[in-house]
């Protein structure tokens, strides 16, 4: 030892506190190892990782403190005490959150980092672990995971056997008749608007609407479902408009979803005509949730001004999700945009133009997601730093860190945007602090009020007979009237309430649903029943 | 980096090991390299200056282990001037630093 004062005194401190420090062998290491080591004693860490001579003090230091943070980010989201785990169980569990497993079953201390390494494979395989016990053995464990992994793979096959279609061949045969019949159509069309200096599309439609009708039959009687061949039809007319009608067929198969097919159009259309991102700019995950949101009527016409390069399937979760008005809001944070306030401030309030748009979200990852499908250029460079280094230096002099708040990390990167003057990220619990607060609250009052409207009207017309029945959004106001409970549920969106238009059930529905926000149903009697309703 | 004078007489082995470590490795040892210092906090002052933080505050008031502690803190983002109160013993800071990270965490 060159000087063994100061380790001498580090083992006698770590003694005097009942510290076990025989896993230190002094004779292997150096004098700054043995400190570091003394040290993570010392914070109660495990230093078996690092318990090793050929890993310099200073590798040993960072060591260390990747597993202090790794300890307390255990601690802090699932309320672990890392001081009772062995670091490889601290790895496990990290590992396993990384990978977005739940470790709820095995996060106790008393499973062995190989139990919840084993727990694990059971979860990636999508297996049943709620029997998973401390006292299981490892070998037990394996076994009876690779007996159900064989049942799976067992089912798996006998699934597709018991599922095969025998009319599959017969789908894609008839739909590559059809697809074969548009590309002569194409070529017609072409050489013919060549020679006549014709519009493509105007020449193409009868044809193509001919060609679609011929075939009709046959891909019915194939077995593809109607959704899909009327999907079909309407794809190909649209995209025939567009001069890439025969192209764009190769993005249908007999397995494309009807609802994906209609993305798949929107997608091509708008990039097209607004110069929006090409199809090949989106990945799977992304067309899932765009598709999902299609289905459900909430995928905003905005969507397509993102660009799904910087805009990640997160982001676009969120994004679709938008929202109209404070009322419908449910999150811990919220994005104002008080963009539309710059036509709108002047007008009284109408509830066809909302003055803000509002993008809820949970987390500081989520509100980075969405500040990165900002087309700010020089937001994403910022967001990078603020996520490789934890910190940020602000235009201001101020220091964001990554550990600030959600709705502060959010403001301030939005502040050091060029276009930054009509956002504001505020936790929902303080959105009376937003600018523009008293145009969104008369903005939920005016929808309230107009709801109530409707509602009177339909209870004081002969509108109400049995088979009636209303779409109610309370985010725009809109009271549609259907008849029959199918049709309304086809127009259906998320957010819309189904109501049978009978006075007793409308009645209770709207004093239900105004007492929920704090209000009393006003029922008025309309001196305009003989005009009808305006629906 | 300017040039680094260094009285290497007024020093022993393992704290001239310590700053010239530091040296070579690109970064500037002046804020801890003063012989009343022993090496085991100028160890934790040169892993400081390695991550971008300064100790020499700190260095006169507390020992190695809570030097550490205060590193660990400022690496946190946490306000260390809660932490950093030579009264405090070491396993107060300690408790402390868990704490201020403990909140910072619940309140984002």
């Amino acid at each position: 030892m060159i000087d063994d004062k100061q380790v001498v005194k580090a083992f006698e401190r770590l003694e005097q506190k009942n510290i076990d420090t025989s896993i230190i062998n002094q004779v292997d290491f150096s004098n700054k190892q043995i400190m570091v080591l003394c040290r993570g004693l010392d914070r109660h860490q495990d230093i078996t990782n690092i318990n090793n001579p050929n890993i310099s003090a200073n590798e040993m230091e960072n060591i260390l403190d990747d597993e202090f943070d790794m300890g307390l980010k255990l601690q802090l989201e699932h309320g672990l005490d890392p001081q009772k785990y062995k670091i490889r169980q601290l790895y496990e569990l990290n590992d396993a959150l990384n990978k977005g497993l739940d470790i709820t079953p095995y996060k106790s201390p008393e499973f062995s980092a190989n139990h919840m390494f084993v727990a694990q494979t059971y979860q990636e395989n999508n297996l049943p672990i709620n029997e998973f016990s401390p006292q299981d053995s490892l070998i037990s464990l394996i076994d009876n995971r690779n007996t159900l992994l064989r049942e799976a793979h067992d089912n798996k096959i006998n699934s597709i056997i018991n599922n095969y279609d025998p009319n599959h061949d017969r789908k894609v045969e008839a739909l590559n008749d059809y697809k074969v019949s548009i590309y002569d159509i194409d070529s017609q069309v072409w050489e013919k608007s060549l020679a006549e200096n014709g519009n493509f599309g105007d020449l193409s439609k009868p044809l193509v609407v001919d060609c679609f009708e011929s075939h009709r039959r046959n891909l019915l009687a194939s077995g593809l479902s109607p959704e899909f061949v009327d999907g079909l039809g309407k794809f190909t007319v649209d995209q025939f408009k567009l001069h890439t009608g025969s192209n764009s067929l190769e993005y249908v198969s007999v397995d494309t979803s009807p609802s994906r097919i209609k993305l798949i159009n929107e997608i091509l259309t708008n990039e097209h005509y607004q110069h929006g991102p090409t199809l090949s700019d989106y990945n799977e995950q992304q067309l899932a949730v765009l598709e999902t949101a299609l289905e459900n009527n909430t995928l905003p016409h905005t969507i397509y001004g993102h660009d799904p390069q910087t805009t990640s399937a997160k982001a676009y979760g969120l994004l679709v999700n938008e929202k109209f008005n404070i009322d419908s809001l449910s999150e811990k944070f919220v994005l104002v945009d008080n963009t539309n306030l710059k036509t709108w401030d002047t007008h009284p309030v109408d509830i066809n133009h909302p003055p803000c748009t509002y993008i809820e979200f949970n987390s500081t990852e989520d509100v980075l997601a969405l500040l990165q499908s900002s087309e700010d250029p020089g937001s994403t460079t910022r967001i990078s730093e603020l996520q490789n280094t934890g910190k940020l230096e602000l235009s201001n002099g101020e220091t964001l860190y990554i550990t600030d708040s959600p709705d502060k990390i959010g403001q301030a990167l939005i502040e050091e945007q060029s276009s930054s003057g009509f956002k504001e990220v505020l936790p929902v619990k303080e959105l009376e602090l937003s600018k523009t607060y008293d145009k969104q609250l008369a903005y939920k009052e005016a929808i309230q009020s107009n709801i109530s409207t409707e509602i009177n009207k339909v209870l004081d017309s002969q509108l109400n007979k049995p088979d009636t029945h209303l779409l109610i959004n309370w985010q725009n106001g809109a009271v549609k009237s259907y008849t029959g409970e199918k049709e309304a549920l086809a127009i259906k969106a998320q957010g819309d309430d189904l109501v049978k238009a009978n006075s007793s059930t409308l009645e209770k529905y709207a004093a239900q649903k105004f007492k929920e926000k704090g209000k009393e149903f006003e029922r008025t009697s309309s001196s305009r029943v003989d005009d009808g309703l305006a629906f | 980096m300017t040039k680094f004078i260094l009285d290497e007489t007024k020093f022993d082995e393992m704290q001239l090991d310590i700053i010239k470590e530091c040296y070579d490795a690109g970064f500037d040892p002046s804020s801890f390299a003063d012989p009343k210092y022993d090496w085991a906090k100028m160890q934790v002052a040169a892993h400081g200056i390695r991550e971008g933080f300064n100790l020499s505050k700190y260095l006169n008031d507390f020992s190695h282990s809570q030097l550490d502690l205060i590193r660990l803190g400022l690496k946190q983002g946490l306000n260390v001037e809660l932490l950093a109160k030579p009264e405090l013993s070491f396993e107060e800071m300690h408790h402390k630093l868990l704490s201020l990270s403990y909140e910072r965490g619940r309140k984002e």
